[in-house]
Parts: C-alpha cells; sequence; structure tokens
C-alpha cells in the first residue's frame, strides 16, 4: 500500500497518537472550565444504597469504614460525603474507621468539608463518631465481630468508648444496622463482605472506584446490598439526595466532575469509531486479509 | 492565580508527569523517581508510627504511649507480642545470604495461618453464595405486589446462561467439538464483553484522574474554575 492510495479516511488511522491525548486534553479543559451540569437518576445498583438509608431508623449506628488512598479520592470522596450527609438528615449515627493508613486524613477531609460545614451543630461522640485507623486488614473485621473494645478502647479524641452515647447499645459489628465501606483496594469491600455482612447478617452497601466495579457487582445484590460505582455512581448518589433534600442544595462534586467525563467518554467514542472505519477501510481494500 | 509555593510545587510535578504523554523525558523521570522516594519515606514512617509503634513498643512498653500522647491511658504489658515481633526480624534475614533460610518460618507461619483461616470463609463466601445467587429461582417475584419481574426474571436467566456457557469454554477435559462448540463460543462472547466493561470502567477511573488534576491546575494553580 502506498501512500498516495491512502484515502482520507485511512490517514486518520495513522495519526499520531499523541494529537488524540491533544485533543482529549483540550475538550476535558474547556468541558471543566464550562462545567456542565446534566441530569442523573439513580441506577438499579446505586437505589438499594439510598433506599436502604431511607429505611435507617434515627440513632442506627452504622459502620463507615474509609478504605481509599488520595489517590483515589477524586472518585470515593463524591460518595463518601454525599453518604455521610444522608445519613445524617436520617439521624443516623455514622460511626467511622479504616483499614488503610490514609483512612484517617480521609476522615479530616470529610470532617472540614462535610462535619463541620454542613452539620456544625452535631457533637462527635453523640451523633458520629471517629475511632480511626487500625492496623491489620481482614483481622480487624474478625476482631470487630467478636468486640468492638478488642480494637478500639477510645475514639480519635481519646474519649473511652463507654462514655460515647452513640455507642451505648453497639458492643461489636452485629450491632451495627448497616455497613458501609468505601473501597479503593485491599482490604475492603471484598473483606467486609466476606468477614463482616457475610458471619454477621449485617447488610453491607459499598462505593468504590470505577476499576473496581466489575469485581464487587459480583455480590450484587445477594451479599452486597447496594453498591455506588465510580464516579457515575457518585454522581447518581448526589442526584438522589438532591431529589430527597432539595431544601439543602448540597453541592453535587461528582455531577459537575460527570460533564467532562461526558464529553471525554463521547471524544473517545468518536475516536473509537473513526479508528474502526479506517481500520475496515485499510483492510477491505487489502482483500478482506487478516490483521492489518 | 495562586500564590502558594506548595501549590507551585505540585502543578509543576503534575505537569512533569504528564508530559510523558509526549514521549519519556527527563522531566518525567524526576518526577517519577521523586514521588517513589517520597512515597517510601511516607510509607515507613506511616507504617512505624501506625503500626509498629502501636502493636510492639506499646505493648512492650507501657509508658511508651505518652511519646504520642501525653494524657493517654497506660496500656497494659503484653510480653506476647515479642512472638510476632521475632518472627518479623526473621523475616529481615533475607536480607543475609547465609541466615536467609531462617526466614522461611515466619513466611511458613503466615501462609499456613491466613490459609487455615481463610479457607471455611472464602468457600462460603466466594464459591457457595455465588452459587446460589446464580441458581435463584426460575421466576422473580415482587415482594411488593406479588407480580412477576420481567426484567430480573430476564436478567437472572441471561446471567446464568453466561455462567454455563463460560464454565463451558473453561473445560478443557474435551475439545470444543459437536454440540459444545457453540456453548464455549457463546462463553468467550460473554467473557468478551465483561472484559469490555471492566476496560470501560477502568477509562473511566482514569478520565476521573484526569479531570481531578485538570481541576487543580485551572482552578487551584491558575483561578480560571
Amino acid at each position: 500500500m502506498t501512500d498516495a492510495r491512502v484515502s482520507w479516511v485511512e490517514r486518520l488511522g495513522l495519526i499520531d497518537r499523541r494529537w488524540l491525548y491533544l485533543v482529549l486534553l483540550i475538550s476535558v479543559a474547556v468541558a471543566v472550565v464550562v462545567r456542565p451540569l446534566f441530569p442523573d437518576t439513580p441506577s438499579t445498583f446505586v437505589q438499594p444504597v439510598v433506599d436502604r438509608i431511607e429505611r435507617l431508623e434515627p440513632g442506627s449506628p452504622v459502620l463507615i469504614s474509609l478504605d481509599y488512598s488520595p489517590a483515589a479520592a477524586p472518585e470515593i470522596e463524591p460518595m463518601a460525603f454525599a453518604m455521610v450527609r444522608h445519613l445524617l438528615m436520617r439521624g443516623a449515627h455514622p460511626v467511622f474507621i479504616s483499614l488503610f493508613p490514609e483512612g484517617s486524613a480521609m476522615f479530616q477531609r470529610l470532617h472540614a468539608e462535610v462535619l463541620a460545614t454542613d452539620f456544625g451543630d452535631l457533637e462527635a461522640g453523640r451523633h458520629w463518631t471517629n475511632l480511626g485507623y487500625k492496623a491489620g486488614g481482614r483481622m480487624v473485621i474478625n476482631a470487630l465481630r467478636q468486640d468492638l473494645s478488642a480494637m478500639y478502647h477510645a475514639d480519635m479524641d481519646g474519649r473511652p468508648l463507654a462514655d460515647l452515647p452513640g455507642l451505648a447499645d453497639c458492643s461489636r459489628l452485629g450491632d451495627f444496622s448497616l455497613i458501609v465501606a468505601l473501597t479503593s483496594g485491599t482490604p475492603g469491600l471484598k473483606e467486609w463482605i466476606l468477614y463482616g455482612g457475610d458471619p454477621t447478617g449485617v447488610p453491607v452497601v459499598g462505593g468504590c472506584t470505577g476499576i473496581g466495579t466489575p469485581e464487587y457487582l459480583a455480590y450484587f445484590p445477594g451479599q452486597l446490598r447496594g453498591l455506588v460505582g465510580g464516579l457515575k455512581g457518585a454522581s447518581e448518589y448526589e442526584a438522589a439526595l438532591a431529589s430527597l433534600f432539595p431544601e439543602r442544595a448540597f453541592p453535587r462534586r461528582a455531577g459537575r466532575v460527570m460533564g467532562p467525563q461526558t464529553v471525554a467518554h463521547v471524544v473517545i467514542l468518536i475516536f473509537l469509531v473513526l479508528g474502526n472505519v479506517a481500520y475496515l477501510r485499510g483492510r477491505r481494500r487489502e482483500g478482506g486479509g487478516g490483521a492489518a | 492565580m495562586s500564590t502558594s509555593f506548595e501549590v507551585w510545587l505540585a502543578a509543576a510535578l503534575t505537569l512533569m508527569v504528564l508530559s510523558f504523554l509526549w514521549r519519556d523525558n527527563p522531566f518525567y523521570k524526576f518526577a517519577e523517581h521523586l514521588f517513589v522516594g517520597v512515597s517510601a519515606g511516607y510509607w515507613m514512617v506511616l507504617g512505624f508510627w501506625t503500626t509498629l509503634w502501636p502493636n510492639a513498643v506499646v505493648k512492650l512498653v507501657p509508658a511508651a504511649a505518652r511519646v504520642t500522647d501525653p494524657a493517654a491511658t497506660l496500656p497494659d504489658r503484653e510480653p506476647l507480642v515479642l512472638i510476632p515481633l521475632g518472627l518479623g526480624c526473621l523475616m529481615l534475614l533475607r536480607l543475609w545470604p547465609r541466615l536467609s533460610w531462617l526466614s522461611r518460618w515466619p513466611t511458613a507461619f503466615a501462609v499456613g495461618t491466613t490459609l487455615g483461616y481463610n479457607l471455611v470463609r472464602t468457600l462460603r463466601s466466594d464459591l457457595l453464595s455465588q452459587i446460589h445467587a446464580a441458581v435463584l429461582p426460575g421466576l422473580l417475584i415482587r415482594a411488593v405486589d406479588g407480580s412477576v419481574a420481567w426484567g430480573a426474571t430476564v436478567n437472572q436467566w441471561i446471567l446464568l446462561a453466561g455462567t454455563v456457557c463460560c464454565l463451558v469454554y473453561f473445560t478443557f477435559t474435551r475439545g470444543d467439538r459437536g454440540a459444545r462448540a457453540p456453548l464455549a463460543r457463546a462463553g468467550l462472547m460473554v467473557l468478551m464483553v465483561a472484559f469490555g466493561a471492566s476496560f470501560a470502567y477502568a477509562v473511566m477511573s482514569r478520565i476521573t484522574q484526569l479531570v481531578g488534576r485538570l481541576h487543580f491546575l485551572l482552578g487551584d494553580w491558575l483561578g480560571i474554575v
């Protein structure tokens, strides 16, 4: 095949990939500046999480495991913020722990942007509790199944567990009404399903990065009651929260990022179509042979 | 535009990493090596103060708890911690070739206990529960009004058929001949769809990272957003 015979369609398949990167970068950058907000509705995986939190009795203790690191924060934080807002609006008692060492730093960000900002009148230890990070992964979950005080003697402010009114009826994992695992790796959601939810019968819902979503969907809906997957799931959850509490106008962080995300998907799809058209045209001209 | 040195440093490092999209270059190499070095140092310090210190040092020398928290209640001494601490030290002997064989003992202990502890749990949750979830009743009934949930039922049958086809594809005892051939072919198609969905989720995650970085560059650094 000589260059003189190559049609403009086939030339598309010869474009240097760096031009594609540049087009994608410019498209996403423009969308970040314009900040489009597309409508969203909860999917069949996200809606059960919303429904389950809606059904919680006021004061129900809910274990939230912040098992993610700063690298996954752009995806996990929006869903963490939305779910904690939802829990507090329904009067549940979130109990934060972490199986990731960076979980403590992640809680600080959550505290600054949600607990202190939107719920500044709520009291630590009474309305929410932070128990912090413990090393050990699945062994921590196993210990919590037997006795909460086996791993935690006090909250992160040094108050003994016995002095925390929010944990008065909560001595082990089985006493929680719900387990929420926000995960970017191991240990995380899978460990909470295997070692937390399955043996105790406490329902487990989760949030995870987009990459992790296919792995955890295998547990839905029997062992995993709901899953907020990636930024799309977070955006759906924010949309559900906005319809449940229109008077609060909580920020839609994931929804804002889904605009650039959607633009990127459209650009990638266009590249995929053009690339395949160029490939098929080239193959047909070569006589329908094998790979080009 | 930001006046913070930290923001400028982070922006410069972000641009150095993104420069790899053009081609490998010294700026990218510098950022890569810096990231690996800082990460290793960060994890070492974090591991010491969040794992080794509270789980080993404080349990052997309770007064050490006051180093990080002057108001801390002193815990009871736990001499049994010397056993895992000793096993951990044996693990480090891998660095000395003449004594490296001793590191097999803690490795064997870790592998044995992990296997014994997880075997039953994994079989129950990852095998039996998954089989149970795959073979739900033929018709799924709505709890609200007792009607048949046709969408969920069809979905369930597709899932079951896909699972069976994938299992046929991975059964190598006999070749894919006769009636098995179309089932194995269908199983391969199901796998391709699953891999495609996984890859699409991976792309979404990476684009999210890109959007996050652009938010930082255009917002925190340049102040455009």
